[in-house]
């Protein structure tokens, strides 16, 4: 399903939208074609050899990566993915890059309309994503370019389309749709008065809540300030009302208990571990007593050693050097070693995973803050 | 205004033998991207002179593909793709080698 054109979506002439389908299909080849074929490979073909030879299947990722190298598919698909993806950048950058100069300044007619946004030049961006762009997006989600500038969020809410070859939706918010509606069925005594999203991005998941739970006040916050004066824009033509900052979801510039609901889209993914147990913590100082905090990402790390070595592979091969630190979590203590108490720690079991046969093991879990308000 | 076409972060790994095998490859895959969109702005123009229009610049940049059209260029892009990337992404099966071949023969 191709995306919605709504007036901050870059737009694209006849051969950028030809190439951006082409970069699409590619997408959907490796990722629908390829990988399962890859899996067939190795268990019929690969891990029987290795048998043959060891008298036992690879027993750890580490061995079922020494094979995986030697073999002439394994290594074509991963140049192919990450050459699509370097590809995917580039391509999309330069439509981008070209038309900031229509785009900043409707951004800024759009933003006046509705919603607030509140920028913090001062912020501190942490070390870890600093020396990293992640997704090998160039310039990560926070370099600025040119003055007001949202190329990195323009490019995002582009490219993850390409990226999921639609599989998001017209309007990439299939995560937030899950993610709220989780909300609203899992806690049905829950009306909430102020909402935050964490890592916001281009407002992709945020907008979702705002339709969910029209009575209530929407936050969006993130690091990147390219990200949220896209999202504040995007949020506006869309006529969403949504309140974006830019923010360290470790450290917040909120009051205590000033939300009801905090979720989480695709964030904890891309934090190692000690900003992921700074967020959790954070979420308990900004939650009202009764509140509850949901993140929408992975919810463990495979024990088979082939599904642990193909979850690892973005770690090297599409700079996401974190993902296992948010894989590994001991989730129900290490909500408690920031003061919610295990009990109230949940797993939502729902559909609406992200890319579900490539991350099996994504889902929402969360935790609710003890006490009434 | 300048973007940054380099991702900050580790070296890219290499895949084939050489990292100079690998950015050919990924130089081909955007060439495969061009000829790709060359053969959909030819497919533009056969479709407006179809319907008896002319294939000025406007009415080629302001084309609405129907969705059959769209659905037999996303096959197109499947077979291309198909067609480049076949020998990168052979299966691993035993080869003979040349002398052993002549010596069967
Ligand atoms: C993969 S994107 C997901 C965006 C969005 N949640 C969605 O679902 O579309 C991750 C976002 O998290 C943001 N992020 C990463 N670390 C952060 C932090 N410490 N505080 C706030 N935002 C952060 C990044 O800037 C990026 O925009």
């Amino acid at each position: 399903m191709p995306q919605f054109r709504h007036p901050m979506l870059v737009e694209e002439t006849h051969d950028e939208r030809s190439r951006a389908a082409f970069i699409a299909s590619l997408r959907e080849y490796t990722m629908s074609d390829l990988y399962p074929k890859l899996r067939r490979h190795y268990e019929q073909t690969l891990a029987p050899a290795y048998a043959a030879a060891h008298g036992k299947p690879p027993e750890s990722p580490d061995r079922v990566r020494a094979v995986m190298e030697g073999s002439q598919l394994y290594t074509g698909y991963s140049l192919l993915v990450r050459g699509t993806q370097e590809l995917l950048w580039d391509t999309l950058g330069e439509v981008v890059e070209k038309q900031l100069p229509i785009l900043i300044p409707r951004a800024a007619a759009a933003r006046a309309t509705r919603g607030t946004l509140e920028l913090n030049p001062r912020l501190p961006i942490p070390a870890y994503t600093a020396a990293v762009d992640i997704h090998v997006m160039p310039g990560g989600f926070h370099t600025e370019i040119t003055d007001d500038d949202l190329f990195a969020g323009a490019l995002y809410d582009r490219g993850v389309h390409v990226f999921a070859f639609g599989g998001l939706g017209p309007l990439n918010d299939e995560m937030g749709v899950a993610t709220a509606a989780a909300v609203r069925r899992q806690f049905p005594d829950i009306k909430p008065g102020k909402i935050l999203d964490l890592g916001c991005g281009a407002g992709n998941s945020t907008l979702p809540l705002a339709d969910a739970f029209p009575e209530a006040e929407v936050y969006g916050l993130d690091l990147g300030a390219p990200m949220v004066r896209y999202a504040a824009a995007r949020a506006a033509v869309l006529g969403k009302s949504i309140h974006f900052s830019q923010a360290d979801a470790a450290h917040t510039h909120f009051p205590d208990a000033s939300f009801d609901v905090i979720v989480s889209n695709l964030l904890l993914h891309e934090m190692p571990r000690p900003a992921i147990m700074d967020v959790l913590r954070e979420c308990h100082r900004l939650l009202r007593p009764g509140g509850v905090m949901l993140h929408h990402d992975l919810l463990g790390w495979p024990e088979d050693p082939y599904d642990s070595f193909m979850m690892s592979w973005t770690t090297r091969h599409n700079n996401e050097p974190y993902e296992r630190a948010s894989g590994t979590l001991n989730f129900p203590k290490d909500c408690a070693a920031v003061g919610f108490a295990e009990e109230d720690v949940f797993v939502v079991a729902e559909p609406g995973a992200y890319m579900e046969e490539v991350y099996q093991v994504s889902g929402i879990r969360g935790a609710r803050k003890r006490g009434t308000s | 205004m300048k973007r940054r076409r380099y991702a900050n972060g580790p070296v890219r790994p290499q895949y084939l033998d050489s990292p100079d095998a690998d950015r050919a490859v990924m130089m081909i895959l955007a060439l495969t991207a061009e000829v790709s969109a060359l053969r959909e702005r030819l497919d533009t123009h056969e479709k407006l002179a179809d319907a008896g229009k002319p294939a000025a610049t406007a009415s080629v940049e302001s084309f609405e593909v129907p969705e059959t059209v769209e659905a037999a260029r996303a096959a197109a892009r499947r077979s291309l793709i198909d067609r480049v990337t076949r020998v990168l992404i052979e299966p691993d099966i035993p080869r003979m080698t040349a002398k052993k071949a002549t010596e069967e023969a």
